[in-house]
């Protein structure tokens, strides 16, 4: 008897989907290479201009750095904090256990905006200068829930056993999280970080409102935008995209090599 | 030269933001290289000295003067680093001097005139030492006395801003695909229908629309009817409209995609814009009824650190050489006489300089925002949430 | 015997110690206690400090009254919520970014399941791919993206194109582009690669075996679904919809972008009071009002995660 469902319009439902999806990025990555600075039809021939111009541009150049930063420090506040939270959260039983992670998980359910503004007015009320820490802080809070909700139900999903033979062979509790919770989360909580240096790399919202003199890349962009666009943004979206994925298959190759 | 700001098909420099001589591809940039229009002089030929220092500059991009070559120069003779940000809306300067946290950190900023009087009420602009700034005096006489002056740049026994461009804003339109257009209400008729855009300026749109109805105000003050009037105005045409037009950048790149045959308010940098992305057919003009005009000028932001660097830039911003080049990179007008011999006779034409007084007083007035609004008058709150429910 | 280290302590549930009877199950609590502080401690101080103290404060402002750009006088008032409710004009912006947001928020979650489900259950080798595919096109810059949309959907775009030269049509489409279509489309090519991946998390708990049983035991695919695999995702799906939801009506860009004549979204009022008239009273009570919805809509679909199928 069979046992799997016919389902035979999934295969081509599932190309259609990834069409979809990468129907826009192939056009950006198309149209950085134009000649001129259209960004739609007709397409007036090959230039590598636009890579040579923001290589040029210190305003770009600055901008990529900055957003490097506020990525980085990021994503490494929240993979820290984030693990830390779940790690206390699912393994111990406590009153307030369940509103405690509701209310991890709630920052989800504002909208940029919002977090931006209260920052700003927070901020401002504070006499705290805006500046790239200011921006980092919103990130954080805006990407910790949902970093929170990976590392929570990768650990839920965790076997204890592993963690409990190996104390019981008399290893400390720093020790067992080092050498057997940690290798085996590691590939979920790397994904994980992955999408919150994501989500802070294209946050603009947030950004708009408690950025100071520095600004980050999609600042730039957007400010682009609205003057004058070209294909510049182009570029700059095609190279972080080869960049993203050259780093992701390095990642993941390094992740195969470290769990033989 | 006509008054509607056309022009024959050229290639232009790119608006200013670029290191064109970098850039090293496409003819429409051996323009820039060879730098036919200016004739840049030694650096200090034309302004002070400066002993270093350093620009904090926050306003619209090209304001800055990056790649003017005078300036450039200039800030190199002189030891001067310039950091910038840039604004995509007016208000956005506002907000940064007030409630954003940029009191203090910038020394260098612009506003648009009629945004003077608001802005002092708000303390963001600090009072100018004029003596610091003798390249000034060239200027037109309209842009340094008389009434204008004393309604939007010097008031209340001191100067706030020093204008130093401006530009005019009616319909900008695709001239392959209609004849130009006389008036608004012709873009009010069928044969537009879902074809123009209607930008989402709020400020141009009031000015535009009451001039046009034959209301308007120079202090901008108008009683609700009037605003109903405006906005009917903007409801008529937005019949037509394809779509409300985001910014004047996004607005290029439709009439690059045949999205729009039309739209207003316009700008005449969007021609340029255009240019750039291989369409040139894009034009600028100013209806019978009229247009409006912004002209920006310099201010000096209260508590700013290193105010001199800022005045020595200032003051060599306004030289002759500079202005010519600002008008070619910018593509707007200019206010230094001595700079229109030193530009090329396109970049001259685009503006009109010979009327300059008829311009700016009564074809196409300059916009400026209500403010100490007495009651029975709407506010600038009152006109956006008119906008909101208009753009709804 | 066991060397308890005081500090980081994870793995513990609350297994007595080892022969020290009552004095060593005190110690051991008070140590877990301390443990599990250290542990949740700096989520909770981050999201006090930074998130609940500036939301206090915004709230604050909210019930105070503007005098004029940045100015506030602090007089309490409700008149700010009043505006935000009856201003002519806002509920029927609110309506446009709700409507459409809940419109996105529906779509991508229920396209995800498809293909979360073929990825899953169906794919072996491929499988690692097709997840490393969907997070690549997370990187690519969500503003440029909009642009490509004229590129697609546009006049002289590729689609109007296509149609005009295999003859289906005459002349070009134009409700493709500038109306509240474009914008759902745009929303669901943004927010779909994250739902694909918060579903496809959400299966991952569920055994393969457990499928196929259902089949076996005679269920069609669609009781399948919906008695098992659905109730079993529901957290997952529930987190796609609120994301999406919340998400899509706050943004203010890619309506402004791709709306044409509907192109007006709430949170473009909230950054008008901010940054052109200066009224953070009426900005914050906007947003607060804005944020009441998403919250209501937020527990209304946690509800439906005790749901056990249709």
């Amino acid at each position: 008897m069979r046992r799997k469902f016919k389902v035979p319009w999934l295969p081509v439902y599932t190309v259609l989907v990834f069409a979809f999806l990468f129907a826009p990025i192939a056009l950006v990555v198309l149209f950085s290479f134009n000649r001129t600075a259209s960004l739609t039809f007709p397409f007036h021939g090959f230039s590598l201009r636009w890579y040579r111009y923001v290589f040029a541009s210190p305003s770009y150049t600055s901008a990529a750095l900055a957003s490097l930063q506020v990525g980085l420090t990021t994503l490494v506040v929240v993979a820290i904090v984030g693990t830390m939270a779940a790690l206390g959260i699912t393994r111990n039983e406590f009153p307030g256990r369940r509103a405690l992670r509701s209310v991890l998980f709630a920052p989800a359910a504002l909208p940029g905006l919002f977090t931006g503004i209260a920052l700003l007015t927070f901020f401002v009320q504070l006499h705290v200068p805006l500046s790239l820490w200011t921006v980092t802080v919103g990130h954080v809070i805006y990407t910790l829930p949902y970093f929170f909700l990976v590392a929570n139900s990768r650990l839920n999903r965790f076997d204890v056993l592993l963690e409990e033979s190996a104390r019981d062979l008399g290893a400390s509790p720093w020790q067992t999280f080092r050498k057997v919770t940690l290798p085996i989360i590691a590939p979920t909580l790397i994904a994980g970080a992955l999408v919150v240096f994501s989500l802070s790399w294209d946050e603009v919202f947030i950004t708009f409102f408690t950025v100071g003199s520095r600004s980050t890349l999609p600042i730039v962009v957007y400010s682009t935008v609205r003057q004058a666009v070209d294909p510049s943004v182009n570029a700059i979206s095609a190279m972080l995209l080869a960049g993203s994925l050259v780093f992701i298959f390095g990642i993941r190759r390094f992740l195969a090599d470290v769990q033989q | 030269m006509s008054l509607d700001g056309s022009f024959p098909r050229r290639d232009f420099l790119r608006r200013a933001g670029i290191i064109a001589a970098t850039a090293g591809v496409g003819p429409a940039f051996v323009a820039a290289c060879s730098s036919t229009a200016t004739k840049s002089g030694p650096a200090s030929a034309s302004g002070g000295t400066v002993k270093g220092g350093a620009i904090n500059f926050w306003s619209w991009q090209g304001y800055d003067l990056l790649t003017e070559p005078a300036v450039k120069s200039w800030r190199a003779a002189n030891h001067v680093s310039i950091h910038s940000g840039y604004v995509g809306t007016h208000d956005e300067i506002t907000a940064k001097f007030t409630t954003g946290g940029g009191k203090g950190v910038y020394n260098l900023s612009t506003y648009e005139a009629g945004y003077g009087p608001f802005y002092v009420s708000l303390g963001i602009p600090s009072a100018l030492d004029m003596s610091k700034i003798p390249n000034f005096a060239q200027v037109y006489p309209i842009f340094r006395s008389g009434p204008i002056f004393n309604r939007w740049w010097r008031f209340n026994g001191h100067q706030w801003c020093c204008p130093f461009t401006w530009g005019l804003q009616g319909i900008n339109y695709d001239a392959t695909k209609i004849k130009t257009p006389t008036s608004y209400t012709e873009l009010m008729g069928p044969t537009f229908k879902g074809k123009i855009g209607v930008t989402d300026d709020i400020v141009a749109a009031f000015v535009i629309g009451a001039h046009a109805l034959g209301i308007f105000k120079a202090n901008s003050l108008y009683t609700p009817s009037q605003v109903s009037k405006i906005i009917g105005f903007w409801t008529q045409l937005k019949k037509n409209a394809r779509l409300i037009v985001p910014s004047y950048g996004n607005m290029a790149d439709l009439f690059v995609a045949g999205e729009i045959v039309a739209a207003t308010p316009g700008w005449s940098a969007v021609n340029t814009f255009a240019a750039q992305k291989g369409d040139n057919h894009v034009t600028h003009v100013i209806p019978s009824e009229g247009a409006a005009t912004f002209c920006d000028g310099f201010m000096i932001p209260s508590q700013a650190s290193d105010p001199d660097a800022a005045y020595a830039y200032i003051n060599e911003a306004f030289s002759p050489e500079a202005q010519a080049q600002e008008a070619e990179a910018l593509v707007q007008a200019v206010v230094n006489p001595k700079a229109l011999p030193l530009m090329n006779s396109a970049t001259r034409a685009l503006y009109p300089y010979d009327q300059l007084d008829t311009v700016l007083t009564s074809r196409a007035p300059l916009e400026a925002i209500p403010v100490k609004v007495p009651s029975g008058y709407a506010s600038f709150a009152d006109w956006e949430n008119a906008w909101t429910a208009f753009k709804a | 015997m066991q060397a308890l280290q005081t500090g980081k302590t994870p793995g513990l549930r609350s297994r007595p110690s080892n022969g020290r009877g009552v004095a060593g199950r005190l110690r051991a609590r008070t140590r877990r206690r301390l443990a599990i502080i250290v542990l949740v401690g700096p989520a909770i101080v981050l999201l006090l400090g930074a998130l609940f103290v500036p939301a206090v404060n915004l709230l604050v402002k909210s019930v105070v009254e503007s005098t004029g750009y940045g100015q506030v006088a602090y007089h309490f008032t409700f008149s700010n919520y009043v505006s935000a409710v009856t201003t002519p004009g806002y509920l029927t912006v609110a309506l446009n970014a709700f409507g459409i947001g809940a419109l996105a928020a529906v779509i991508c979650t229920a396209a995800s399941y498809p293909i979360a489900y073929f990825i899953n259950f169906r794919l072996r080798r491929g499988k690692n791919l097709a997840l490393f595919l969907v997070v690549a096109s997370l990187f690519s810059s969500y503003l440029v993206r909009l642009y490509a949309w004229y590129t697609i959907l546009g006049i002289h775009g590729v689609l109007n194109d296509a149609l005009v030269r295999l003859g289906v049509i005459k002349q070009p489409l134009l409700f493709l582009l500038f109306n509240r279509w474009a914008v759902l489309i745009a929303f669901v090519n943004i927010f779909l690669p994250y739902t694909i991946l918060m579903i496809s998390s959400a299966m991952q708990n569920i055994q393969k075996d457990l499928l196929e049983s259902a089949r076996v035991l005679g269920a069609s695919p669609f009781r399948t679904f919906s008695r098992v695999l659905l109730p079993l995702t529901m957290t997952g799906a529930v987190g796609a919809l609120a994301y999406t939801f919340i998400l899509s009506s706050g943004d203010y860009i890619t309506p402004a972008l791709l709306g044409g004549l509907n192109g007006e979204f709430v949170g473009q009022i909230v950054s008008n009071q901010f940054i052109a008239l200066g009224d953070v009273p009426l900005g914050a009570a906007i947003s607060f009002v804005m944020l009441a919805v998403f919250l209501a809509v937020y527990f209304a679909l946690t509800r439906l995660e005790r749901f056990k199928g249709i």
